[in-house]
C-alpha cells in the first residue's frame, strides 16, 4: 500500500482519556475506561476487541448515539471542536453530514415503512437541502456506486425485498450520500456469508478511494482488520491495550491479549495440524474488574504477586513511533510470536476450562 | 480415510468395519404454505440428492453459507427429521425404515451438539440433572451409579464437579457448551453430528472448545460430522470436506485436497473470500469476487445450480468456450480428471488460499 504516513496527513478525530459508563442493575458497567487515539484523513482505523471488550461503545459514543451511555470524563475533538461540548443541533449536523455510521444489522438500522432510495436521498436533502427529485437521483446514483444493479428500480424498493447484502450496500451507500469525511463501520459484515463479505469489503476499499473518507472499522474478525487497516488498537474490558501500524500489531505485538488472540485463531492458510491456543479463563465482568491490569487473571507472562495485579499499566511508547501498548512486560515480549507460544504451550493449557467462574 | 465415492455417488467401502454412517440420496423438501387456509403452494429442496459416508474415528467436515442444507443435512442424517426420499444406514441399520424402538435404541450410539448451549438447555435443571436424565431413561441406572458417571462426564470436558450444581445462565457461553459436549457424551455414542458449535463463541474461547473436541476423539475413539461456515475452523478439524451450495455436495475431498487443491469454481471462489489474519499475505492475495447472491432453492436454476453466479463460466465464455452444458445437463458429482469428487462441467484444480 502506497498511503501516506498518517502523521502526515490532518488529524480529523481526536478522541481523548474517554471514559463511558452505563448503569444496571448490578452496578455501574464501566464500558470505555480512559481511552486516546487520533483519526487521519484518508486512514483506516481499526478498533478490535472480542465481546464486551468496549469497541463498539467507543464508536457509538463519537456519535453520541447511545442516550444510556455517560461520558464522565474526557474530551472527543472533530476537526479541533469538541463535540461533547456542541449542542444537540451542531452534534447533528456533523452525525450524517461529516461523520456517518454503517451499522451491523442493516435490516433494523433501515425504515421498514420507507423505500430505501427515499432514506438515502433524506441524507442529502437534511444536509444539503436538496429537493425530493435531486435527493431521489442522487440516491440512485449513490446506490449505483455501491454496485446494485438496476439502481433506479432497486431505489424505489422496501428494505425488505434487499437481501442482506445488498441491504449492508444499501447502509453503505446511506452513509456516504454526503461525502463523509469519517466513516465509522460497526462489525460492517459480520452478519454476511463470506462471498458476500468479500463483495462489500470491495465496496467499503472502493469507496475510501473514491471519496477519501476516513474509516473507522470495529471488528473481531483480524483476518478483516488485516485486509483493510493502516493502524489498528486492540481493546480489552474497555480499556485500549496495544495500538500501532497494522504490521506491529500483527508481526511485531507486544501485548499479551493481542498475541493470544492470534494464536488462539485458526488460521485458512495453515496446514491443519498446528495446536489453537486458547487464552485461559474468560473476559471479566466490567462491573467488577480485575485489581491492576484487567488481563492479569488470564495472561500468561503475569507476575503475580507481583506488578501485574498491583498498578494498571500506562498505555506507553514502545518501538517506531507510534506503537503503544499497556503491559507492564511489554519489552520482554520482543522476539515472542505466535509460533514460539504454539511451541511453548502444554496439553493442560489446550482444553482449558476457562477457569472457575 | 480415503471415502471414495463412485460415479453414482455411492460410497466405496474400503473395509466394512471402517464404514459407520452412509446417507444415499437423501432429499428433504419443505412444503411452502400459501393463501388463506395456508394450503402448499410449493415445495423447497432444503438438501436436493446428498450421499455422504461417515467412517469411524474421523472427522467428516460439511461446509457451506448460510441457506445452503448443511444444517438440515446433518439433522436428516440421526433421523431427527425424516428424509422426504433417500436412506441412510447407521453401521448397517437402515433408519429410515427401522421400528421406533428400535430407533431409540440407536440413538444412543449417535448425538448432537448444536450452536446455542443456552437455547438447548433446560434452564430450570441443574447441569447435573441435564446430564443424569439420559443415563437414567436410556440404561435405568440408580442415583449414586448416576452420581459417579455425571462428575466423570464433566471431568471430560475440563468442568469440575462442584459445577454439577449450578444452572445454565451461571457458566459462560464456552462452558455452556462444554456441558452440551457431555450431554451428547453421556451414553457413550460413536457418532457426534456437531452443528456450528463453536461459532457463537468469541475466539479465544473458541480455541480451547476445538481443541477439546479433538481431544475427545482420540480418547473415546468418535466420529464427527462437523458442521460450520467458519472454513478455518474446518480445516483444522476435519479429515474430510464436502462443500455444500444450495442443497447439494458440489465438491469431496481429504482435507488437503479441498484446501489445497480445490477443483470446483465455488469451493475456489469460497475459499479465495475468507480475510487471512496476515496483513502481507491478505493485501497482496487475489479474490475471486462472486456476483450476485444465492437464488432461492425454492427455484434452482437448472443444469448446475451454481451456474448464475459463476465466475468460471463468465471467464470460458469470454475465451469463446461452449459452455451450455452448464444449464443444460446438472454435473454429477464424481472424480472426473481431478483426482476427488468434483461437479463441475469444467472443473480444474486451482489453489486459492
Amino acid at each position: 500500500m502506497t498511503l501516506p504516513t498518517p502523521e502526515d496527513r490532518e488529524v480529523l478525530l481526536s478522541v481523548r482519556d474517554l471514559h463511558a459508563k452505563f448503569t444496571t442493575d448490578d452496578g455501574v458497567v464501566r464500558a470505555v475506561d480512559g481511552v486516546s487515539f487520533d483519526v487521519h484523513r484518508g486512514e483506516v482505523f481499526a478498533i478490535v476487541g472480542e465481546s464486551g471488550s468496549g469497541k463498539s461503545v467507543t464508536a457509538m459514543t463519537i456519535l453520541g448515539l447511545i442516550p444510556t451511555v455517560e461520558v464522565d470524563r474526557g474530551g472527543i475533538f472533530w476537526k479541533g471542536r469538541d463535540v461533547l461540548t456542541m449542542s444537540e443541533g451542531e452534534r447533528r449536523k456533523i452525525r450524517g453530514g461529516e461523520i456517518a455510521m454503517i451499522f451491523q444489522d442493516p435490516l433494523t438500522a433501515l425504515n421498514p415503512v420507507h423505500t430505501v432510495g427515499r432514506q438515502i436521498g433524506e441524507m442529502a436533502r437534511i444536509h444539503e437541502g436538496l429537493n425530493r427529485k435531486q435527493a431521489m437521483n442522487r440516491a440512485v446514483e449513490m446506490l449505483d456506486l455501491v454496485g446494485i444493479p438496476e439502481a433506479a428500480q432497486r431505489a424505489r424498493m422496501y428494505p425488505h425485498e434487499f437481501s442482506g447484502g445488498m441491504r449492508q450496500r444499501a447502509m453503505i451507500a446511506m452513509a456516504i450520500t454526503c461525502k463523509p469525511a469519517l466513516l465509522i463501520a460497526d462489525e460492517p459484515t459480520t452478519a454476511l456469508d463470506v462471498t458476500v463479505q468479500a463483495q462489500v469489503l470491495e465496496v467499503l476499499i472502493d469507496i475510501k478511494t473514491e471519496i477519501d473518507s476516513a474509516i473507522i472499522l470495529i471488528t473481531h474478525d483480524l483476518g478483516v482488520v488485516a485486509g483493510l487497516a493502516d493502524r489498528v488498537m486492540v481493546m480489552y474490558a474497555g480499556r485500549q491495550v496495544e495500538m500501532g501500524a497494522v504490521g506491529e500489531i500483527f508481526y511485531e505485538s507486544r501485548h499479551p491479549y493481542t498475541l493470544g488472540l492470534l494464536a488462539s485463531l485458526p488460521r485458512l492458510d495453515d496446514l491443519g495440524d498446528e495446536p489453537l491456543v486458547p487464552i485461559k479463563g474468560s473476559p471479566p465482568s466490567l462491573i467488577r474488574l480485575p485489581s491492576g491490569c484487567a488481563f492479569h487473571p488470564r495472561c500468561r507472562f503475569a507476575q503475580v504477586p507481583g506488578l501485574c495485579e498491583a498498578s494498571i499499566p500506562e498505555l506507553r511508547l514502545l518501538t517506531g513511533d507510534a506503537h503503544l501498548a499497556a503491559c507492564h512486560y511489554a519489552e520482554t515480549l520482543e522476539g515472542i510470536d505466535v509460533e514460539s507460544l504454539r511451541s511453548a504451550v502444554n496439553e493442560e493449557d489446550l482444553i482449558d476450562a476457562e477457569g472457575d467462574e | 480415510m480415503t471415502g471414495l465415492t463412485t460415479a453414482d455417488g455411492a460410497p466405496v467401502v474400503d473395509g466394512p468395519a471402517a464404514l459407520l454412517l452412509v446417507a444415499t440420496d437423501l432429499v428433504k423438501d419443505f412444503p411452502i404454505r400459501g393463501g388463506v387456509f395456508g394450503r402448499t403452494v410449493g415445495r423447497v429442496s432444503a438438501v436436493a440428492g446428498v450421499s455422504v459416508a461417515v467412517h469411524r474415528g474421523e472427522t467428516l467436515g460439511l461446509v457451506g453459507e448460510s441457506g445452503c442444507g448443511k444444517s438440515t443435512t446433518g439433522r436428516v442424517l440421526l433421523n431427527l427429521i425424516p428424509p422426504t426420499s433417500g436412506e441412510v444406514r447407521f453401521d448397517g441399520t437402515s433408519l429410515t425404515d427401522v421400528r421406533r424402538n428400535e430407533l431409540a435404541t440407536l440413538r444412543r450410539r449417535f448425538q448432537i451438539v448444536f450452536q446455542d448451549p443456552y437455547a438447548s438447555l433446560n434452564p430450570r435443571k441443574t447441569v447435573g440433572a441435564t446430564l443424569a436424565e439420559p443415563l437414567k431413561v436410556h440404561f435405568g441406572w440408580k442415583s449414586e451409579r448416576v452420581r459417579d458417571r455425571v462428575q466423570e462426564l464433566l471431568r471430560l470436558v475440563g468442568l469440575s464437579r462442584e459445577h454439577a450444581n449450578r444452572f445454565p445462565h451461571e457458566f459462560s457461553g464456552g462452558q455452556r457448551q462444554r456441558v452440551g459436549i457431555a450431554r451428547a457424551l453421556a451414553l457413550e455414542p460413536e457418532l457426534i453430528v456437531l452443528d456450528e458449535p463453536v461459532s457463537a463463541l468469541d475466539v479465544s474461547i473458541q480455541a480451547g472448545v476445538v481443541n477439546l473436541l479433538e481431544k475427545l476423539q482420540q480418547e473415546l475413539g468418535l466420529a464427527y460430522v462437523f458442521i460450520a461456515h467458519d472454513l478455518s475452523v474446518v480445516r483444522h478439524i476435519a479429515d474430510r470436506v464436502a462443500v455444500m451450495y444450495l442443497g447439494k455436495i458440489v465438491e469431496e475431498g481429504t482435507r488437503d485436497e479441498i484446501y489445497g487443491r480445490p477443483a470446483h469454481p465455488y469451493t475456489q471462489a469460497l475459499l479465495s473470500a475468507v480475510p487471512l489474519p496476515d496483513p502481507r499475505r491478505e493485501q497482496a492475495r487475489e479474490r475471486i469476487i462472486l456476483q450476485g447472491e444465492v437464488p432461492s432453492p425454492a427455484n434452482p436454476p437448472s443444469g448446475c445450480r451454481f451456474r448464475t453466479r459463476c465466475w468460471k463460466k463468465i471467464e470460458l465464455e469470454a475465451a469463446g468456450i461452449d459452455t451450455s452444458a452448464c444449464s443444460a445437463q446438472e454435473p454429477a458429482l464424481e472424480p472426473r480428471d481431478v483426482g476427488h469428487p468434483v461437479a463441475c462441467h469444467f472443473a480444474a484444480q486451482r489453489a486459492v488460499v
